[in-house]
């Protein structure tokens, strides 16, 4: 019996433990412009990971009304990867962050 | 019901593999898990040997159809992400279910390993105690992830797509 509690109360521990290493990946923001980095890009899903110089990590589906720009020029989505500098200005909606416009940062 | 009075979208729609899928890692690891428990308890008894060799196959289809169900939820996001209301739901439930597929993966490679090997009394015991707690963590985590994914649809409308009445 007294192995059987052990083995509970290594299976609970190891349980939170596990629930606490692994959680979302993702933040939230208030609305606003932030800058950042794209860490993930997705074509296929018009989405992109970004995280911000404080830290946060933003995940954000482009929708008709995104602006994506690069030097004030509009800018195609295959243009965003791993590691471009941006600058994102985005709303609230719900639990999620929409992105209003994306700025690749040139300098 | 007559064409005026709804449209109603269809079923075969990829994000609604998940579900169909998801069921399977759901039953086997919970009754892998109470099998496994029921022939560790009724060893040395002939009538009851074909306990563990049932837990053994029931455990390994819990890892493979984990891992179905972790790639077709990834399908499912693909749809559905964009269009709910707290994202960072669904992302939890991909990071805790992917993590849930490794530990069953690890559980079944373990117990079957037990199985195939001979070891000393002192190995195949620390061997059995880990299996024992995999599986209890295993069973927490799923109701963990079953939890995260059922409020996702019931209460972000994931995938649910109502008629439209006209």
């Amino acid at each position: 019996m007294q192995g059987m509690q052990k083995l509970l109360t290594a299976a609970v521990m190891s349980l939170s433990l596990l629930l606490a290493a692994c959680g979302s990946s993702i933040d939230l923001v208030d609305a606003g412009t932030y800058t950042g980095t794209v860490d993930k890009a997705v074509p296929d899903e018009q989405e992109i990971y970004v995280t911000l110089d404080n830290g946060k990590r933003l995940e954000l589906y482009f929708t008709e009304q995104t602006q994506l720009m690069r030097d004030d020029k509009p800018a195609q989505f295959a243009e965003l990867s791993e590691g471009t500098p941006v600058s994102v200005t985005v709303s609230r909606e719900g639990n999620a962050n929409k992105p209003q416009k994306v700025e690749i940062r040139t300098r | 019901m007559t064409d005026a009075d709804a449209v109603l979208v269809t079923l075969w729609r990829i994000e609604l593999l998940h579900p169909a899928l998801v069921h399977f890692p759901v039953a086997l690891t919970l009754v892998g898990a109470a099998f496994w428990f029921c022939a560790l308890a009724a060893r040395g008894r002939p009538a009851l040997a074909w306990l563990a060799p049932a837990a053994a196959a029931l455990i390994t289809l819990a890892a493979l159809s984990a891992w179905a169900a972790v790639i077709s939820g990834g399908w499912a996001d693909a749809v559905v992400g964009r269009h709910l209301y707290d994202p960072r739901v669904v992302e939890t439930h991909e990071n805790r279910a992917t993590l849930l597929a490794w530990l069953l993966s690890v559980t079944a490679a373990l117990n079957l390993l037990l199985r195939r090997v001979s070891a000393g009394a002192t190995l195949r015991r620390a061997g059995l105690t880990a299996v024992a707690a995999l599986l209890l963590v295993c069973c927490g985590l799923l109701a963990h992830v079953g939890h995260l994914g059922a409020s996702l649809v019931y209460q972000q409308g994931a995938a649910v797509t109502p008629p439209e009445i006209h």
